[in-house]
């Protein structure tokens, strides 16, 4: 993997929030890290499956890195270049977003064809015409059939919604698509066909994707490496099978241990995480994790444990492997 | 074993724009005392609807129960009026709601929540009630009861509201509880703790539990009985071991099979083509026909009855007719 290229590149990320209080004179009593200094690189033609739970920052990384928010500090590259908000034209139109909500990610008052063609209108001088040419392909990739350009969104069901935001998503030709929490709000039977596309198109446009998620068993389908990440620090990034057959962070573990299994035969020894996500506003120092690990040692309360790379590509932030050699 | 709740028969139908939708049409089963069953489908299938019309917490202004009967210990629930209805709802049965921001009332501490059910429902003194609150609270592990109890919901996170939800449920010793998606709106660790609690209480309570999900995972661990609906009826019941095992309807085998493993690789999901079909009654065929891949011209004529395949596993589906043959309905 290490001689593949990189495509995005993220040193040092952070995204502080400040917390105020009092209505008229703001006073900042306190700073929410939704993103704590996060560094990791996403390789061209990959998927980097994101999983978190909620609050832990994986959508505030998602929009930093898209350049919808402004990072606190830290730098995002893209093929090498710094973006952010302020990012060139040309990076937006080679990176693009499909968002969870395909009922709220749709303009109700847009027809389709508004909708896929909206990002030429802004970022070429097409013609109406090679408009039509660009969007009728795509159309038929995502199947949905050529009569629905006259149509609004409410005429589509949540599926055929999401299948137009990804016709919207890949009308410019991006090579790195972020996909925040895409199929959560879709039925069962409908998640699969969507996920299928997914795969489909990545083939077909050799595309690199962010796929952000809280349900295991999606991004593991999914993905080609996993991070995971707690109270806005990166606790573990492997390759999917190095994740799943050896995993290493405790709170990984209870992440997976977590998980429903569809199968009554099933054997549950499952040891539950106590306890919630404490409150990421001033957080206690050293290790996130520490309130609810079943691990903890003194050193944990002290200080927080850098990403380490524990075996090659397998990276870990926990005390109890240290050295090489630590174990379970 | 005896059985708490028999539904018979149940429609339920939404009126709009003069179109009638048949939410709910021609729905049977039994829950006996000390199971959980489980009610599975995708959004519109009609499992909230049946969980409503227990409890007749549907509106009326579009809504009405055609058909059928809810018989709680021999009487219909569907029979008797506000006031008699009133001392079941809440005490002898009642509801864990799938979002506990939106069912708790922001303006009332907890404790006046889970008190007021206990003021409606029960003789007890205000000292009695504080003690019955105190416990309860502590039932469902909120640490500190004590304090807690003049906490207002916002001061709780989501899991825990959820616990003050399942206390507030279990207040009155209720026969049945009726949990509507309890843990959708959780994150998977937290989703993993109400349902260890919600197998805990079950066990020490014995009561009858419904449980409404989309979730297969869920289902497996939690249903001793499961029912699969579609389109507003049940294509397919009986236990929950039974079913994963041997799905016998397209849909149940559909379903199964799109879910993606975290025990195996898969290169591409199965995938149900289509989506949920909207319905207008009256209806005439499978529902499932449209994306069904064994369709054949008798599924597009007529609606396939439940076929029983033993050990009280059943099926709606018409693949299944020559091999058993005898209908149930």
């Amino acid at each position: 993997m290490n001689d593949a290229e990189v495509l995005v590149e993220v040193k040092n990320l952070k995204k502080y929030f400040p917390v105020n209080k009092g209505m008229l004179r703001h006073k900042t009593v306190g700073t929410v890290k939704a993103v704590d200094d996060i560094s990791f690189k996403i390789y061209k033609g990959e998927t980097l499956g994101l999983i978190g739970e909620s609050g832990c920052g994986k959508s505030t990384l998602s929009r930093m890195l898209i350049g919808l928010t402004d990072a606190t500090d830290g730098q995002i590259l893209f093929k090498g270049q710094r973006v952010g908000t302020k990012g060139p034209q040309s990076f937006r139109k080679q990176a693009q977003m499909i968002f969870q909500d395909p009922y709220s990610s749709l303009d109700p008052r847009m027809t389709i064809r508004r909708i896929i063609e909206e990002p030429l209108r802004i970022h070429t001088k097409y013609t109406a015409k090679q408009k039509l040419e660009a969007v009728l392909p795509l159309l038929d990739k995502v199947s949905i059939p050529a009569d629905a350009l006259g149509k609004y969104p409410h005429e589509f069901s949540g599926g055929q919604r999401q299948r137009i935001g990804i016709a919207r998503a890949l009308v410019l030709g991006p090579e790195f698509v972020i996909c925040d929490e895409p199929v959560s709000a879709l039925d069962m039977s409908v998640q699969a066909q969507i996920l299928n596309l997914f795969k489909q198109m990545q083939k077909e446009f050799g595309l690199t994707y962010l796929f952000v998620s809280h349900d295991m068993s999606v991004v593991k389908h999914i993905s080609d490496r996993i991070m995971v990440m707690y109270l806005g620090k990166v606790v573990e990034l492997a390759s999917k099978h190095e994740l799943f057959s050896n995993t290493l962070h405790p709170y990984s573990i209870a992440l997976m241990n977590a998980i429903p299994v569809p199968n009554p035969e099933a054997v549950r020894d499952r040891t539950l995480l106590e306890g919630e996500l404490p409150s990421p506003i001033n957080p206690p120092a050293g290790c996130p994790f520490q309130s609810r690990c079943p691990h903890v040692k003194p050193v944990c309360g002290v200080e927080m444990p850098s990403l380490k790379e524990v075996e090659p590509g397998h990276f870990v932030a926990c005390h109890l492997f240290a050295d090489k050699e630590g174990t379970l | 074993m005896e059985d708490v709740l028999t539904v018979n028969n149940l429609k339920t139908y939404y009126y709009s724009n003069n179109k009638k939708v048949p939410a709910v049409d021609g729905v049977s089963f039994r829950l006996y005392k000390g199971e959980v069953l489980g009610i599975v489908g995708e959004s519109g299938c009609g499992k909230s609807t049946v969980a409503r019309s227990i409890l007749h917490l549907l509106d009326k202004s579009y809504t009405k129960i055609e058909d059928g009967e809810i018989l709680f210990h021999g009487s219909d629930l569907l029979k008797l009026n506000a006031k008699e209805l009133n001392r079941v709802k809440g005490k002898k049965i009642s509801m864990i709601f799938q979002n506990p921001q939106a069912a708790l009332n922001p303006v009332y501490t907890v404790g006046d929540q889970i008190a007021e059910v206990l003021q409606l429902h029960e003789n007890m003194s205000k000292k009695e009630v504080k003690e019955r609150v105190i416990e309860l609270l502590r039932l469902v592990g909120i640490p500190a009861p004590e304090t807690r109890l003049n906490d207002y919901p916002h001061q709780m996170s989501g899991g825990m509201q959820q616990r003050i939800m399942i206390a507030i449920a279990l207040a009155c010793n209720p026969e049945v509880v009726i949990a509507d998606e309890p843990t959708t709106a959780l994150d998977v660790t937290i989703q993993a703790q109400i349902l260890k609690l919600m197998t805990r209480v079950k066990q020490q309570f014995q009561m009858g539990m419904i449980l409404i999900t989309h979730n297969m995972g869920v289902v497996a661990e939690m249903c001793d009985r499961m029912m699969v609906m579609y389109g507003g009826v049940v294509v397919e019941e009986g236990a929950t071991a039974d079913i994963f095992a041997a799905p016998s309807h397209p849909y149940t085998q559909g379903l199964l099979a799109s879910i993606p493993s975290i025990e195996e690789d898969k290169e591409e999901l199965f995938s149900i083509p289509g989506s949920v079909p909207r319905l207008t009654a009256p209806v005439t065929h499978c529902r499932f026909a449209g994306r069904c891949p064994h369709t054949f011209d008798k599924c597009e004529g007529s609606e396939p009855p439940l076929f029983d395949l033993g050990n009280g596993h059943k099926a709606k589906c018409w693949l299944l007719e020559d091999k058993n043959g005898e209908s149930l309905q």
